[in-house]
């Protein structure tokens, strides 16, 4: 576990303060990221975001059929995990993330796994009381360089945005029996139903008296409590969760819940409007018939 | 419907390519902030990311060797990797026959970890080869490359480099590592069972394609360091 | 599988259930199924030093929520290792027979996290600044579960209760509460029933002397005025708590003087 000297405590508090932090940001500013979905060709949906100079998140997607529930047999559901790969940092070796993993993807099932992710969840059921979809959300953390939760929020939005379940057929065979087929043309598969109501998070560090945006690790180290919230476009507060041990007051908190919301707000603007221009320059891509080149960890900093 | 056909009349195989060929490989160094050094290859769909810390001090005081370094690898596959999605435990496999000059370190430790993106054969080669840029990445003193490369055998042919359909049809497959400057074998795994006939040129053509990913690997490494000299020139 | 132990047959089936009529959370005068109003939370039984081998205990019933909580330390760590300042450790484990459905022996994901909270509840409260290389052991042990919610707030304030009995220096005493949101209404302190028809829930705790919120945890989507609204319910319910969790420890100084 890394500690803070008491002068690098104080620099980056005073820095909070007077609203200029370590690398020239302000308390409200993100730092650049790097988007690419539909790296990985074996999952139904997957994207990579590098944010600054050091988080790597990769989410992969893939949705599988499965028995239904025996008390929600008309829905289908979505089953998070995530993971920590020791490249991120020699503490994650061996056991050392569990309880990090866990902590991780409790919060992402937490916002995706219910009605609040904005998925419509029926959809996903193929035949009533028999079988559904399940949707795997995988994500990994390769790099690491603070605010991890956002940047998987991020990830996620843009790999279901990526994702396409393939049709499926239902054929009835008469006595209320169904039987279905899946359909194997690309071309069919449709995206998830209510994507644009997937909300991301966005996670306020208290330190001092000033509250920041995407925290860097010394930052973060810094922190005495945090505030994630997670939003839809709709400014919908779609889950709360608070972090790290420290109180915060309720005045304070709702002065971070207004902020928060605001600052989800744009960013969920900028990243559909990204995965739009992303997509439609793949499809011009597909319609010349030119190769589509995914430049995965080639892309440029 | 019969065996599946993975070589065409004319020779040619499941994905086009000719028995001898090995598929696109590209390679970049330096590609995480936090490892000291690490690297990402892609090996037609096969896709490996590699970090390595160290040398750094023994974490586990039992472990100390007094001579020279300790080896530590983690190898890690993403449950998305292949085409049926499953959790899988990690495991400590692929302990690959890394040549460094670990005597330069004595009492201490490097570690490598492997994360295996996406499956489609060849795993063990493309994490050889991972491992080995990033190990020059981090800058640590190797006697020369590993590159590592598989071969098999279909309908009595040698192939090179098989890809995941190919690897998973039964057919048996020999991973072949070696130092391309002394073309001395580091490393010879076969899980499967081929003839002893075969045996010969089935390793000699992996050991041609180890020479092939040397060229490649090489170039990399070498258009990398240009790049941050010139950069440094300036 | 357990091989350990007594497993169930390999197939069973859903029981047949005799389709009962739906009752309404809320009748036409907004009184919930067991009478309460949507603001009233359950009665509290609270009693402290239940476990004698333990260094604070508590036992608390949250309507028929049930939840043991015992303290060990401040203690020496178990792994011999120099920190500035205290580890507060916290586990929490649902009884097998304690929900609906059985859990598990062991620690299930849900549980972990619940653990998490726990610490990030507490700590804010501990002064753990005044016990250098030790650790406080919490363990919590859910009996009835009667909402899942109001049992993870019945828990952090049931744990509060027995680190005071503990006798472990505190800044304040931290009360949690939860509501649950039910057809665009706010229910305080969802029972079990009311809970499986929620929208979305809320579980706050609270430091009230201090004025600090010390965990906040939401889930389901609402409007910012409603959460607001709903947050400033659960501190005046958690302000309600307090009172309760004050009387308990006032009375356990009382018995132990005799």
């Amino acid at each position: 576990m890394p500690y803070l000297s008491q002068a690098e405590r104080d620099y980056i508090t005073e820095g909070v303060q007077s609203d200029l932090r370590a690398d020239g940001r302000g308390r409200l500013d993100y730092r650049a990221l790097v988007l690419e979905t539909g790296i990985i060709s074996q999952a139904n949906g997957s994207a990579r975001v590098r944010l600054g100079d050091g988080t790597d998140v990769l989410v992969g997607v893939k949705v599988e059929i499965d028995q239904v529930e025996p008390d929600a047999d008309n829905v289908g559901k979505v089953v998070c995990n995530v993971e920590c790969s020791p490249s991120a940092s020699q503490q994650f070796e061996g056991h050392g993330a569990d309880d990090l993993n866990n902590e991780l993807t409790q919060a992402l099932q937490r916002v995706l796994g219910g009605p609040q992710c904005g998925i419509n969840f029926e959809k996903l059921c193929i035949i009533k009381g028999q079988q559904c979809w399940i949707v795997y959300i995988d994500a990994m953390i390769l790099d690491y360089s603070g605010n991890v939760l956002d940047t998987i929020f991020m990830a996620t939005k843009a790999a279901l945005f990526n994702t396409r379940i393939p049709k499926t057929q239902i054929q009835d065979l008469g006595d209320g029996e169904f039987e279905f087929e899946v359909l194997d043309d690309v071309e069919d598969a449709e995206r998830l139903d209510g994507i644009e109501n997937i909300p991301i998070g966005v996670t306020l560090n208290k330190i001092g008296t000033g509250h920041i945006i995407d925290a860097s690790p010394l930052e973060e180290l810094c922190t005495e409590a945090k505030l994630t919230i997670a939003v839809n476009k709709d400014s919908q507060i779609c889950g709360i969760q608070k972090g790290a041990e420290g109180g915060i007051e309720p005045g304070l908190m709702s002065e971070m819940i207004q902020t928060a919301k605001r600052i989800g707000q744009s960013l969920i603007q900028q990243l559909d409007q990204k995965l739009q221009d992303e997509e439609q320059q793949v499809d011009e891509k597909r319609l010349n018939g030119e190769n589509i080149e995914k430049l995965g960890f080639f892309a440029m900093v | 419907m019969s065996r599946l056909e993975l070589l065409t009349p004319e020779g040619l195989r499941v994905d086009g390519r000719r028995p001898n060929e090995l598929r696109k490989i590209i390679a970049k160094t330096s590609v995480l902030a936090q490892a000291d050094g690490s690297a990402y290859i892609e090996q037609g769909n096969t896709k490996v990311l590699a970090a390595v810390y160290g040398p750094q001090e023994v974490r586990h005081r039992m472990q100390i060797l007094h001579d020279r370094a300790i080896i530590n690898v983690e190898f890690n596959v993403a449950p998305f990797s292949t085409s049926e999605r499953k959790k899988r435990s990690k495991n400590d496999k692929y302990d690959n026959g890394i040549k460094l000059q670990t005597s330069q370190f004595p009492r201490s430790q490097i570690d490598i970890y492997l994360q295996v993106l996406q499956h489609d054969g060849g795993t063990l080669q493309a994490c050889i080869n991972a491992a080995t840029m990033a190990l020059i990445d981090a800058g640590i003193p190797m006697i020369d490359y590993v590159c590592a490369s598989t071969a098999g055998c279909i309908d009595k042919q040698p192939v090179l480099d098989l890809n995941y359909l190919e690897e998973s049809s039964d057919s048996p497959e020999l991973t072949v590592a070696i130092l391309p400057r002394t073309g001395k074998v580091n490393l010879m795994s076969m899980e499967s069972r081929l003839h002893v006939d075969m045996l010969e040129s089935v390793a000699s053509l992996a050991t041609e394609g180890c020479e092939q990913i040397h060229t490649i690997l090489d170039a990399v490494v070498r258009d990398t360091t240009q790049h941050l000299k010139d950069s440094l020139m300036q | 599988m357990d091989r350990k132990r007594v497993n169930g047959p390999e197939l069973s089936v859903v029981p047949v259930e005799e389709h009962t009529e739906e009752k309404q959370i809320l009748d036409s005068k907004e009184r919930r199924l067991d009478g309460r109003g949507i603001d009233d939370i359950r009665p509290i039984f609270m009693k402290s030093g239940l476990i004698s081998q333990a260094n604070g205990s508590t036992y608390m019933e949250f309507g028929n929520a049930k939840v043991v909580c015992a303290v060990y330390g401040p203690r020496q760590m178990k792994k011999p290792s120099f920190t500035g300042k205290g580890v507060l450790n916290c586990e929490i484990k649902f009884a097998t027979f304690s929900c609906k459905k059985r859990r598990a022996f062991q620690r299930d994901a849900q549980e972990k996290e619940f653990s998490q909270i726990l610490v990030q509840a507490l700590t804010p409260a501990v002064r753990l600044d005044l016990l250098p290389k030790s650790s406080i052991d919490v363990y919590v042990n859910v009996l009835e579960n009667d909402g899942t919610s109001s049992t993870l707030a019945a828990a952090i304030s049931a744990a509060s209760v027995a680190l005071a009995d503990a006798g472990i220096e505190m800044y304040d005493q931290v009360a949690a509460s939860s509501i649950a949101y039910v057809q665009n209404k706010i229910l305080m302190d969802p029972s079990a029933l009311e809970e499986e028809s929620e929208d979305g829930s809320l579980v706050v705790s609270y430091m009230p002397s201090l004025n600090e919120i010390t965990h906040i945890l939401q889930n389901g989507n609402t409007e910012s005025a409603i959460a607001n609204k709903a947050v400033e319910q659960c501190i005046d319910a958690c302000s309600k708590i307090y009172s309760v969790m004050s009387t308990v420890l006032l009375q356990s100084l009382d018995t132990s003087d005799k």
